[in-house]
């Protein structure tokens, strides 16, 4: 069976006046001119400086990356990267490089020089433009070999307009990395359509949607941040502020009052907490929706929040599908779902999983042809996520199939590269990290491991002292690892993993409770 | 304030952090903040925030994650 919903089915959601805001956009230059036609006069972004800039301002500014891109005379259709803090600036970069009709590639601010310079090479990077304060970052990029620049460039004058309308809805748009920071980084190959498709599934399922004031925590490299914040809010005609410094994210969110909230279950649990000690006037006294996603989220949140009278959605994406799969506008009655798919996609079940496929998929993993081959299915997009649907048609997620263990923080760990470091321990033979709890009740990663006996024989130890000696081993490899990497438990097998006939350790497969 | 009366302020705050049902009550300035606790990044985060606010001490140069467990905290709001 398929499973699928038209726009009409979320019109009960929304007043016929908002709903009619809905209009259909399919690229980014698109996008500009529903700006300019509609939003001129209107804040649009929060600066570093505290100034806001106008729509008017914004679209100046995007056009003036254009033309440096037409004067540097990059070639269309290349790769230039994004390297900014979450700011004005990145936005106006990451649109601008799209509005010309090149590829933005999202590059998360974390990464050092050594990394950048990787990326560079990996993602066949023709500019770069960058934070001023990240130069460092670029100091082992060659400016013959591509163009770098950073947002002084935005000092410049130009006369005429550079953005360019003759950009088509299947053309490449941005590369946004999947996997993080952890495992194997992919960059998801995003065409202008599926940015606009998920862009604009944002407002599905809400009751008001237009002119709001957002205030994003999440980082513009991540879909979320970069969709649904930055573009669905660009989108609605409405203001968006960015954290400039986590230690100011409740007097952030005092002075500008927020009225909507995207955000992780991690930090909407902290929340729920705060406005229920203290009220909802510490998240700024205005937030009426609260959209929670890239992680599982709890049914208590859902119905935490709406009992002090916040909209929260839980929602289910992929950066694979430009962020918005699906959203939940009834979460009251169905508090444990994902929701309602968003138009224009497909999904049917297959052995539990979830397959999708839909305008807002990606055009494929760049340079990734393994991954793009074992991807998909016959045009279907293997999502790796255990899922079924209601006889409403409204999704759960139940589990994960793939190898991956998502964090209530939203962090995705690949157990697979914890175990290749594990594996490099001489003794090991063979390893399994996965999901835990402590005897309190927190959530830990536990490593199994098989000895390697003739490395162990060598050892000369035995009993107790051989499970010291093995555990304090493996332990110190957490100095290597990120802090939500880090194992807790090691646990010595006595006998091997049990396995699929191409000898691969069979992964347990993780279950939700709803 | 003596570290008591910290590790009873503290135990406010990991009220606020910690979704997972421990006991805070029972909580020791010999727990570890991550593993034993389960406070994540963004715990951690709200954590140094709430420092801030509650004791008046100046967060801004520490990374909250060097602190291992409660008895750090404590020794780090005793210090300044």
């Amino acid at each position: 069976m398929i499973y699928s919903f038209d726009r009409k089915d979320f019109a009960k959601f929304t007043s016929n006046e908002e709903f009619a805001k809905i209009v259909d956009l399919k690229t980014v230059p698109e996008l500009l001119n529903h700006l300019k036609n509609n939003y001129l006069g209107l804040k649009a972004i929060g600066k570093r400086d505290e100034t806001v800039a106008t729509y008017d301002e914004l679209l100046n500014d995007i056009n003036k990356v254009c033309a440096y891109l037409k004067e540097k005379e990059v070639k269309k259709g290349t790769n230039i990267g994004i390297l900014f803090d979450n700011s004005y600036e990145f936005a106006i970069f990451a649109l601008g490089v799209m509005a010309y009709g090149a590829v933005a590639v999202l590059l998360p601010m974390q990464l050092d020089e050594k990394i950048i310079f990787g990326c560079s090479k990996k993602y066949v990077l023709n500019g770069l433009f960058y934070l001023s304060g990240f130069k460092a970052k670029t100091s082992l990029l060659n400016p013959n070999e591509l163009m770098l620049a950073d947002e002084s460039i935005l000092n410049n004058s130009y006369d005429g307009c550079f953005i360019d309308n003759n950009v088509k809805e299947n053309d490449a748009a941005c590369i946004i990395m999947t996997g993080g920071t952890t495992g194997k980084s992919k960059g998801a190959i995003l065409s202008h359509t599926a940015l606009m498709c998920g862009m604009i599934n944002g407002c599905y399922g809400l009751s008001n949607f237009m002119h709001l004031t957002y205030y994003s925590m999440m980082p513009l490299t991540h879909v979320f941040g970069f969709i649904r914040n930055l573009l669905t809010s660009l989108y609605t005609g409405s203001l968006i502020y960015f954290n400039h410094d986590r230690m100011k994210m409740f007097e952030d969110m005092k002075k500008y009052a927020p009225s909507i909230l995207v955000i992780v279950p991690a930090l909407a649990e902290i929340f729920l907490n705060l406005a229920k000690a203290y009220g909802l006037g510490f998240l700024g006294g205005n937030v009426k929706h609260i959209i929670c996603g890239a992680a599982p989220v709890s049914s208590y949140l859902v119905l935490g929040f709406n009992n002090l009278g916040v909209n929260f959605c839980p929602g289910y994406g992929l950066t694979e599908f430009a962020n918005m799969v699906s959203g939940n506008p009834d979460g009251i009655n169905y508090p444990a779902s994902v929701g309602m798919l968003f138009p224009d996609q497909e999904a049917k079940i297959v052995d539990g999983e979830l397959l999708l496929r839909g305008r807002n998929m990606l055009m494929g993993y760049f340079n990734e042809p393994e991954e793009n081959k074992t991807a998909f299915v016959d045009g279907w997009f293997k999502t790796g996520d255990l899922a079924r649907f209601d006889e409403n048609n409204n999704l759960y997620i139940i589990g994960r199939s793939k190898d991956v263990i998502i964090l209530a923080n939203g962090e995705n760990v690949s157990p697979a590269y914890i175990e290749t470091k594990v594996n490099e321990l001489p003794f090991v033979q063979d390893s399994l990290v996965t999901e835990d709890k402590n005897e309190l009740g927190a959530q830990i990663l536990k490593v199994e491991v098989v000895l390697r006996a003739a490395v162990v024989n060598q050892l000369n130890k035995t009993g107790e002292e051989l499970v010291k000696f093995v555990t304090s081993e493996i332990l110190k490899l957490n100095d290597s690892l990120l802090d939500y990497e880090r194992l807790s438990k090691v646990v010595i097998r006595d006998k091997d993993f049990e396995r699929s006939p191409a000898m691969k350790i069979i992964r347990p497969k993780k279950v939700y409770n709803e | 304030m003596n570290r008591n009366d910290i590790l009873e302020k503290l135990k406010d705050i990991f009220k606020i952090v910690v979704n997972n049902g421990v006991d805070i009550a029972s909580v020791t300035e010999g727990a570890n903040i991550g593993l034993d606790l389960g406070v994540n990044s963004i715990g951690l985060l709200y954590m140094a925030i709430a420092i801030e606010k509650e004791f008046g001490v100046d967060m801004a140069d520490v990374a909250p994650s060097t602190f291992k467990t409660v008895a750090d905290v404590i020794d780090y709001i005793e210090k300044h």
